[in-house]
């Protein structure tokens, strides 16, 4: 992206909006556990269970915890775990996919073979795996994630690469005889980083569906913290009893999405340069 | 395109409808059992699911009735010698299999001894080791034939055991001990269990299973009490998640289901009155402390992590349906249960006043890591103790895992304090023996007392009942003092019933015989 | 594609023999003789590298082996009674899937920058935030227990089917919907478009007959990552309407470690997205002659 597009970016009115929106969304996130009244993790004897309040704005879990507290604390952990998988997935999937793309041949195949590959065992597998094998931590789950979400990320990179490669810049590289893995490092990645990093935020989203898939199995983050996957699996088993549990940490998941998607959605029009959209 | 996509697709689900079953007829009881039986081989039994199941295809020596008290099954009566280590029943001479073939006390010494062979691999081999010789046959070091268990002639059959054990007609009551047939094994090795090979000689008969999709099962003419049994099909439904089991009841589908959500009780308590059938199990859920590894060899430590923990406020707040608090860690409501034990009460200062004898205090607080299996209502109950723990001054970690890592690492000793249950029996002794250093891996905290083991097993040699129930809860008292455990709470059963469903009745087993049921008024 | 296959399945036999506990991990503890009775039965005892030897052998005469924790079936027994089902479910909602995306993604083209465009450009952006985990307890909630038009599970009939499809298939026809939209406005921006326009080609006429075929490679390219995504939704659906799938049996079977169970599911599983992957190479063929197959 060049300086120009930056401001065009901001320009139409429903980007200003997403963006002040998220903005405030992020603000919540970040300093709500430490306005609201309650500690995420305190039991309120007296209200367990409890729908929403003046006290207890979203209500209370069936421990008796303020949700308000919780679904932010959710919103942090799960937004953390999004941005540190995306980023894990990127120092696989970038050079991965560079390198493969750029070189061709036997390499390219054998590499794009091992994508294939990867792609056919079933993702849960592999996390369930490495929870077990490594004790359970929120750290583990970033790593397990991005671990196995790199193979999308390679694929992209690899055909920008091999556009790159044809390039005129990287041809006359390869005439003064840079060695090719400074061809790789210095003009491959650079030019590819671009479109990668919008591609980044469409896969924060679905980062975040996947770790609340996590959860739902029993195999996310630890109590007493918690992640909005967490909270809306628990919620759902609640949906007669305290519809509020499922409601608000559901809809704090949709508003953080919708914005993402949306910001995602016209950065990657932005780079890639497909049509303006006229909104 | 949108047509012909519309058509194509309505076209191809009714097809698939219609390969798919019927909706259930008019007469079938559904039931949504609590999970996918692993198999319906007794002897290879092992989870609740399927004892729900198997109970209606056979009938043991003894069986239960409705309300759980245990009456004559294949044996009309039994006796039992002086010393208690001679049993002696005589089998109904009508009794016959489902296929027509006469039931004989032949079958029940096939089946014995299938179960305690090495080969047959039975998980609940343990269960029966009181049989003589049965411990060293399931190891492997005396051939099945030697097993105690002779038939004398076709209906009289004599089982001898290696100690008295009053409670035995109880032990006869799980599948393990239910007769096999012999013709039926022969002819069909492993694959007898499949349903068109089935022979059983309970009320039912398997007659079609549909992997995760439902157990089906038809009456069975041939049964002893053929007459009684006023339901012609049953179907059971395995359901994963509690809440699919109550919307599908709700939406009229299930007549019976086995568990429904625990935060749903009080709703569906005001809003479906006359269906709901909460009862307590016999059963004990407890904490195990491990007592092998620093700091929690030091019974003040385990004293103090008991002591922080106020039981009523788990059952009456946070659970608080019925759920009732015990200190004992045989459960208050089992025959023969005996009030025992430090039942001081609980104190958060008295807890701090412990751990700082033992060395800890707020510089230096006592970590505690506690594990838990993930459900809902462990997750409350186990919040719940961390809080009250955290309020002594201690520093709680959290660490829920599935049911199967959860057990492997208690086995392995690889936990400090943890979450475990126990539950099936109508006698102390069953809950007691967890605390023996011999019981085995059950005994999950590795506690060894030589006081308890002498009179334990004192109380093993013991052929009275009085006197071994004296003597069991005299063993008790020692074991509580030393806290390796800690007793919570007897955990409740939730069961909804449809009004059109009779002769259903809670009971402590929480096993409901579909033979007692009948339909009232049209279904 | 053999070579594929053997190397996924070589990769998940050690990956679940690496993971801790075993098949006979359970609530009732069992004593170690016990245990080890077990192991022997189920040849569970043998070296790992002989149980691996054993499985492709197995494997290589159709075998696939008994599952621990389902005892009375065989792993084949499992799978052929699950997969009609998956497949049939999963089928469907990747069929309405594409479909509705297609559909919705040339009306979108078709009225680019337009209040239709932008109407469903929001709609399509909502749908892509409702996984099967959210979806489905709002529609069971709405549909079946407030409502009560619909049944919350089982499989009885076709209209079982509506509810786990349709939670199924949101975020997917959100997808196809964007990519398809993108797709065809780049093809109507080939040259080949704009003669057709300028010939006097009506709209809908030169979406169908121009852009659609062009604009359907990336789409349907989308179709098998789709299909192997899907899974993971699958496996909620299945849970929560309890419908007796397959893909049950990748989350249980590898937390009860019920090992052959899982290797058989990720072997149907791994055949049927490669399968797929052949069918849709073999349809851009027909659809476009010019694209070379390696």
């Amino acid at each position: 992206m060049n300086r120009n597009n930056r401001f065009e970016f901001f320009e139409p009115l429903y980007i200003k909006v997403t963006v002040g929106l998220l903005l405030g969304v992020l603000f919540a996130i970040v300093l709500g556990p430490h306005t609201g009244a309650w500690a995420y993790d305190a039991i309120h004897w007296e209200a367990i269970g409890a729908p929403p309040s003046g006290e207890h704005w979203f209500g209370t879990d069936n421990a008796g915890r303020d949700l308000f507290a919780r679904t932010m604390i959710g919103g942090r952990v799960s937004l953390l775990i999004a941005v540190l998988a995306t980023t894990v997935s990127f120092c696989i999937g970038v050079p991965w996919g560079a390198i493969s793309g750029y070189l061709g041949g036997t390499t390219d195949q054998i590499m794009m073979r091992i994508v294939d590959g990867m792609y056919a065992i079933p993702y849960v597998l592999i996390v369930i795996v490495l929870v077990v094998m490594f004790g359970r931590n929120i750290y583990l789950l970033f790593i397990a994630i991005g671990a196995v979400s790199w193979l999308d990320v390679s694929r992209i990179v690899r055909g920008q690469a091999l556009v790159l490669k044809a390039a005129p810049f990287v041809a006359s590289a390869r005439a003064m005889g840079l060695p090719e893995f400074r061809i790789v490092a210095r003009h491959v990645v650079p030019n590819v980083i671009g479109s990668a990093i919008v591609f980044a935020t469409l896969m924060i989203p679905s980062v975040i569906i996947s770790e609340s898939f996590i959860s739902f199995l029993g195999l996310g983050v630890q109590e007493p913290m918690t992640s909005l996957g967490v909270l809306i699996a628990d919620g759902s088993k609640n949906i007669y009893a305290a519809p509020w549990q499922l409601a608000f940490p559901t809809g704090l998941l949709t508003v953080l999405l919708l914005l993402m998607t949306v910001l995602g959605e016209r950065l990657r029009r932005m780079v890639t340069g497909a049509e303006r959209s006229l909104i | 395109m949108n047509r012909t996509f519309i058509t194509l697709v309505a076209t191809l689900a009714v097809a698939i409808g219609v390969s798919l079953d019927a909706a259930p007829e008019h007469d079938t009881l559904n039931i949504g059992n609590s999970a996918e039986p692993g198999t319906l081989d007794p002897h290879r039994y092992f989870a609740n699911a399927e004892e729900h199941i198997l109970k209606d295809l056979f009938v043991g020596l003894t069986t239960m009735s409705a309300d759980g008290e245990i009456q004559p099954g294949v044996a009309e009566s039994w006796t039992v010698s002086d010393d208690g280590l001679q049993w002696r029943f005589a089998l109904n001479q009508s009794a016959s299999w489902s296929d027509g073939q006469p039931l004989t006390s032949e079958d029940f010494v096939f089946g014995l001894r299938r179960h305690q062979d090495p080969k047959t691999a039975s998980p609940l081999a343990h269960f029966l080791y009181c049989v003589k010789n049965a411990e060293a046959i399931n190891h492997g070091n005396l051939p099945p034939h030697e097993l105690g268990i002779v038939a004398q002639d076709r209906h009289t059959l004599v089982i001898e055991l290696e100690q008295p054990f009053p409670f035995l007609l109880e032990r006869l009551l799980y599948p393990i001990a239910y007769p096999i047939p012999k013709h039926a094994v022969d002819k069909y090795g492993d694959a007898w269990v499949k349903a068109e090979n089935w022979v059983s000689n309970g009320a039912y008969v398997l007659n079609e299973w549909r992997p995760r999709e439902y157990v089906e099962l038809r009456r069975n003419e041939q049964f002893l009490y053929a007459d009684d049994t006023a339901i012609s099909k049953v179907r059971y439904y395995p359901f994963q998640e509690p809440s699919t089991a109550y919307n599908r009841f709700v939406s009229g589908d299930m007549d019976i289901i086995q568990g429904y959500p625990h935060a749903l009780v009080r709703k569906v308590s005001q809003e479906r009155p006359n269906e709901v059938r909460n009862a307590p199990l016999q059963s004990m859920m407890y904490l195990v402390i491990n007592t092998r590894i620093m700091p929690f060899d030091d019974v003040r430590v385990r004293e103090a992590l008991a002591t922080a923990i106020y039981r009523e406020r788990i059952t009456n707040q946070i659970l608080g349906v019925g759920e009732l608090p015990s200190a004992t860690l045989s459960p208050p409501i089992v025959a023969g249960h005996r009030s025992v034990g430090p039942n001081h009460e609980p104190s958060t200062s008295r807890a701090k006043a412990l751990l700082a004898e033992a060395g800890f205090n707020n510089d230096q607080p006592l970590d505690v890591t506690l594990r838990y299996i993930s459900s809902e209502e462990n997750k409350r109950v186990y919040i719940a103790i961390a809080a009250m723990w955290k309020d002594a001054g201690i520093n709680v970690t959290l660490h829920h895992t599935n049911l199967a890592t959860h057990f492997s690492d208690l086995q392995n000793g690889d936990f400090q304090v943890a979450q475990a249950g126990w539950f099936g029996e109508n006698n102390p002794e069953h809950y007691i023996e967890l605390l023996w250093s011999k019981i085995g891996p059950a005994n999950y905290g590795r506690y060894e007392s030589q006081r308890f083991d002498a009179l334990f097993e004192k109380a093993r040699e013991t052929a009275d009942l009085q006197t071994r129930l004296a003597e069991l809860a005299e063993a008790e008292e020692v074991a509580l003092q030393e806290f390796p455990v800690i007793p919570l709470y007897v955990t409740m059963t939730l069961n909804l019933v449809k009004p059109h469903v009779g002769g259903w009745k809670t009971n402590g087993r929480n096993l409901h015989p579909v033979r007692f049921m009948n339909w009232i008024g049209s279904p | 594609m053999v070579t594929t296959i053997w190397i996924v399945i070589t990769i998940t036999f050690f990956l679940l023999r690496v993971a801790p506990g075993g098949p006979f991990d359970s609530e009732r503890a069992v004593s170690a003789a016990v245990e080890q009775n077990l192991l022997i039965a189920y040849n569970l005892d043998d070296p790992l590298l002989q149980q691996y030897g054993n499985y492709l052998w197995g494997l290589l005469h159709g075998d696939l082996g008994p599952s621990y924790k389902q005892k009375d079936f065989s792993v084949a027994e499992l799978l052929f009674h699950g997969l009609p089902i998956s497949l049939l479910i999963g089928g469907v909602a990747l069929s309405i899937a594409v479909s509705t995306g297609l559909l919705l993604g040339a009306t979108m083209a078709r009225h680019r920058n337009q209040k239709l465009d932008a109407a469903l450009e929001g709609f399509v952006t909502c749908g892509l935030a409702l996984p099967p985990l959210i979806a489905a307890p709002l529609l069971v909630f709405l549909f079946s227990i407030v409502l009560g038009w619909l049944p919350a599970g089982g499989l009885e009939s076709p209209l079982h089917l509506v509810l786990p499809v349709i939670s199924l298939c949101v975020p997917y026809i959100a997808a196809f919907a964007r990519l398809s939209r993108s797709s065809c406005l780049e093809a109507l921006n080939q040259p080949f478009a704009t003669t057709a326009q300028a010939k006097g080609v009506g709209n809908w006429r030169l979406l169908w007959h121009h852009v659609l075929p062009s604009a359907l490679v990336p789409v349907l390219s989308f179709v098998g990552p789709a299909a192997a995504t899907l899974l993971a939704g699958s496996m909620v659906v299945e849970v929560f309407f309890s419908i007796p799938g397959i893909g049950h049996y990748f989350v249980q079977g590898a937390l009860d470690r019920d090992y052959t169970l899982v290797l058989g599911a990720v072997l149907v599983y791994t055949t049927s997205i490669l399968i797929l992957n052949f069918l849709v190479d073999l349809l851009f063929l027909r659809i476009d002659p010019r694209i070379q197959l390696h």
